[in-house]
């Protein structure tokens, strides 16, 4: 095949799984992020530091793997970014080869009427001094410039990595760019309040709120409904997904807060997806289980759950509209046998993949030496591309 | 560089930075426009605050 036929032959495969048809096999998605350059034979902070060497690492990953789709291009951690920025986010132990990302927050419940006032002028006055202390009267004009220089930096190997692949490889791109409601529970959980500070006012201040949740959404979430409701119907053929979304804050929502808080955004982006006949990527954070009755109206071929913790055997029983990314478990990859390692694969494509609707995929995202063996991983995408059932 | 900068408040940093930071000009050459800057700063500050 050329690389533009394999391009096009794994496109048609990836669809075919989000769209519930069966396959000719099920297609081999990558979730490995900070595995893959310890795999290539690099330290954690040479090819975070360095997109010269990130390249490098992303291209021995498909070399080594041949997968189908990769979820993570070397592009999750804009550490150099954070570095210019004196960010406290990132902090890299070469010798433990661990990435530790600190939950930072910025505000404080008291707060949340004020931010919803003014989003922007609170994230720029209050947000930015309380992560960067030197942000303010005297700040400096080089460490500013570098940083913005930085995160020019980080979208061009964005766009460059994503051609690479593309061209030279025939790896789809995961989403096409469509507009993207971003659900707003999720950054006010994510960088403004932490956990800690949503749970507080979920509990004793859900005015303010739902004021702050109805101001973000007029910023950001409404216009992005409107502009994909006014996208014309169908599938962009280009790309893997049409949609993509990255959910963690149901892992810390009552029943009843996930249909206060999260439902009434969640709910009209997944209509506009399916009125649209378009498909949409969910990498369901921690647990999903306990809130299926919510996907299960939906019609085949619109939603793909990535799940994390969740048992996709029990997935796959609860949701037979819903396709699924995932299956083979890291600690098996890391731990187990070869033999059990296909044995593995080899249930999940019976099982979850008889009918269609399965992304052969990991359950987490590799990040540890210990989330694969090399021989493990060769031999279990080896056995999924070769299967047919 | 030693160059501080007043980015205390939202308004008069904005304006600030627009006229400091080194934006590339737009497709026909011409610089680019105010508005156009402001949204480039304010995704610099979410990217700040999310990285």
């Amino acid at each position: 095949m050329t690389t533009e036929e394999l391009l096009h032959y794994r496109l048609s495969l990836i669809r075919d799984a989000a769209n519930m048809r069966k396959p000719e096999r099920a297609p081999v998605v990558s979730f490995f992020v900070t595995w893959k350059i310890l795999d290539a034979g690099y330290k954690l902070s040479e090819a975070l530091s360095d997109y010269a060497v990130m390249e490098k690492v992303v291209r021995h990953h498909q070399e080594e793997y041949n997968f189908d789709m990769l979820n993570d291009l070397g592009i999750r951690n804009p550490y150099r970014f954070a570095r210019a920025m004196g960010s406290p986010t990132y902090m890299v132990d070469d010798e433990a080869e661990s990435l530790a990302v600190h939950d930072i927050h910025i505000a404080e419940p008291e707060q949340c009427r004020e931010i919803a006032a003014n989003y922007m002028k609170f994230l720029w006055e209050h947000g930015m001094p309380a992560k960067y202390p030197w942000w303010g009267p005297e700040a400096s004009l080089g460490k500013i410039m570098g940083a913005f220089g930085e995160m020019a930096g980080f979208m061009g190997f964005s766009g460059k990595i994503n051609q690479i692949m593309t061209k030279e490889y025939g790896l789809p791109p995961r989403v096409a760019p469509n507009p993207m409601p971003q659900i707003s529970l999720e950054n006010i959980l994510g960088f403004i309040f932490g956990i800690k500070g949503t749970s507080v006012l979920m509990r004793r201040d859900k005015a303010a709120l739902h004021e702050l949740i109805a101001a973000m959404d007029a910023m950001f979430y409404t216009p992005a409904i409107m502009g994909l409701k006014n996208m014309p119907a169908g599938q962009n053929p280009g790309f893997c997904y049409d949609s993509l979304l990255a959910m963690l804050a149901h892992n810390f929502l009552s029943p009843k807060q996930w249909e206060e808080f999260y439902v009434p955004a969640l709910k009209p982006y997944l209509d506009a997806v399916a009125e649209k006949k378009m498909n949409i990527l969910i990498f369901t954070e921690g647990n999903i289980l306990r809130f299926k009755d919510f996907f299960r109206d939906y019609d085949k071929g619109v939603i793909t759950l990535l799940p994390e913790n969740d048992d996709i055997f029990e997935m796959r029983r609860e949701l037979p509209n819903v396709a699924l990314m995932g299956g083979m478990p890291n600690d098996l990859l890391g731990h187990g046998t070869k033999e059990e390692c296909l044995d593995r694969a080899r249930e999940v494509l019976e099982v979850v993949g008889r009918d269609g609707g399965l992304l052969f995929s990991q359950n987490k995202m590799g990040s540890y030496r210990n989330d694969a063996k090399s021989e493990n991983l060769k031999a279990v995408n080896d056995f999924v591309r070769e299967y047919r059932g | 560089m030693n160059e501080t900068i007043d980015v205390s408040k939202f308004e008069t940093g904005v304006a600030a930075l627009a006229q400091k930071l080194p934006f590339p000009p737009g497709p026909d050459g011409q610089p680019m426009p105010m508005q156009q800057k402001s949204m480039l700063i304010m995704q610099f500050i979410i990217f700040s605050l999310m990285s």
